[in-house]
């Protein structure tokens, strides 16, 4: 049984036609399912839990990229008290512009509920810092970091960006695999040598780390949220999500 | 590991590591590395790196400065920036002139066996 969890923007007039012609598409592939819209004060893991109660099997982001982080997050929970990832996520970017969906294969709009109807189900990994998921990066600036790993730790001068990636196109000559078990650790540090300047960019794999520094770290979750700590812990969730992806995926 | 690449950890110019690094792929190194680096496939050695280290790894290139001990299993190529100060062991050497090595060498007696 389909669970569609539509987001609250799609209230909006402007969308009416679009949602429209989505839930045509729906239908007519015999996919219709029953909808629920996510709302400000409307727990999102409250609601899927009872989704799941109530037998639904597959349960659908309908909104932008912040819409499937919202409905990750509310699914982790329940997977974790089942033990297993039963539940596979789907996703409907009802507007084009998002990062999340080219990644997956998945076109915006109508073409979207037929991506969904061929369910071709992935397991991939999902990324964690201190407890919130991530489906693609989690990006921040940090001064004079500390990265422990568990028999190292590496240490930066000065100022460095830092993206920790579970899913993406590539970054540079490192192509991302969100099956591998392992997130894609990258810090760059910008530095002027004679008149021009050349970026340092530090790369490792690892399955868990721990990032401090001297001053408060902020960091973004998938270009979308962001989170604001003392130290940032990371691990990666092997396998964690079995996700509807188009054949046009990027891995 | 990362495909299409020639390493896949890369350690940059200006990075301070402390502790043990293993990793399965190729690494890179031009920052300032203290403790053991064990690589299962190639180990480069930028002409920046500065390294208190013991290292091993299958095959190796080494341009900057090193003081530890170095095991690798097949090639280790010494480029004419290098300076290593520790004990040697590989199966193939090749020392470009200008490099400078204290340490005892012993050739044909890889990690491996």
């Amino acid at each position: 049984m389909y669970s569609y969890l539509y987001d609250e923007f799609l209230e909006d007039k402007r969308y009416e036609r679009e949602v429209g012609v989505i839930e045509t598409r729906l239908t007519d592939l015999g996919i219709m399912g029953k909808v629920t819209r996510l709302a400000l004060f409307r727990d999102p893991v409250a609601v899927v839990k009872n989704e799941i109660a109530d037998g639904a099997r597959t349960v659908v982001a309908v909104g932008d990229d912040g819409t499937l982080r919202r409905v990750l997050e509310a699914v982790l929970p329940n997977c974790r008290q089942s033990g297993e990832s039963q539940v596979v996520v789907g996703f409907i970017p009802v507007v084009k512009g998002g990062v999340l969906g080219p990644l997956l294969g998945i076109d915006a709009g109508s073409s979207a509920c037929d991506t969904l109807s061929a369910r071709l189900v992935q397991e991939i990994d999902l990324g964690e810092v201190n407890g919130r998921p991530y489906l693609h990066a989690a990006a921040g600036t940090f001064h004079s970091p500390k990265l422990s790993l568990q028999q190292s730790e590496m240490i930066w001068s000065g100022w460095a960006d830092f993206q920790i990636i579970n899913l993406a196109l590539s970054v540079g000559k490192f192509e991302i695999d969100p099956t591998d078990g392992a997130l894609d650790f990258f810090a760059s540090q910008l530095k002027r040598r004679w008149f021009r300047k050349e970026e340092y960019l530090t790369h490792l794999r690892a399955g868990s780390f721990l990032l401090t520094s001297d001053k408060k770290m902020t960091v973004i979750l998938d270009s979308e949220e962001s989170l604001t700590a003392d130290q940032l812990i990371f691990q990666v969730l092997p396998g964690r999500l079995r996700l509807v992806t188009g054949k046009d995926r990027r891995f | 590991m990362a495909k299409g690449s020639g390493a896949d950890t890369i350690i940059a110019k200006g990075v301070e590591m402390n502790g043990e690094l293993r990793v399965d792929g190729n690494i890179f190194i031009d920052g300032d590395v203290k403790g053991t680096v064990i690589s299962q496939g190639d180990l480069n050695i930028g002409s920046e790196a500065k390294i208190e280290a013991n290292l091993q790894a299958k095959n190796a290139i080494v341009a900057g400065v090193l003081r530890g001990t170095v095991e690798i299993a097949e090639k280790l190529e010494i480029l004419e920036t290098a300076e290593i100060t520790g004990d040697i062991t590989a199966g193939v050497l090749s020392v470009a002139g200008g490099a400078t090595i204290n340490g005892t060498i012993r050739m044909g007696v890889g990690i491996s066996e």
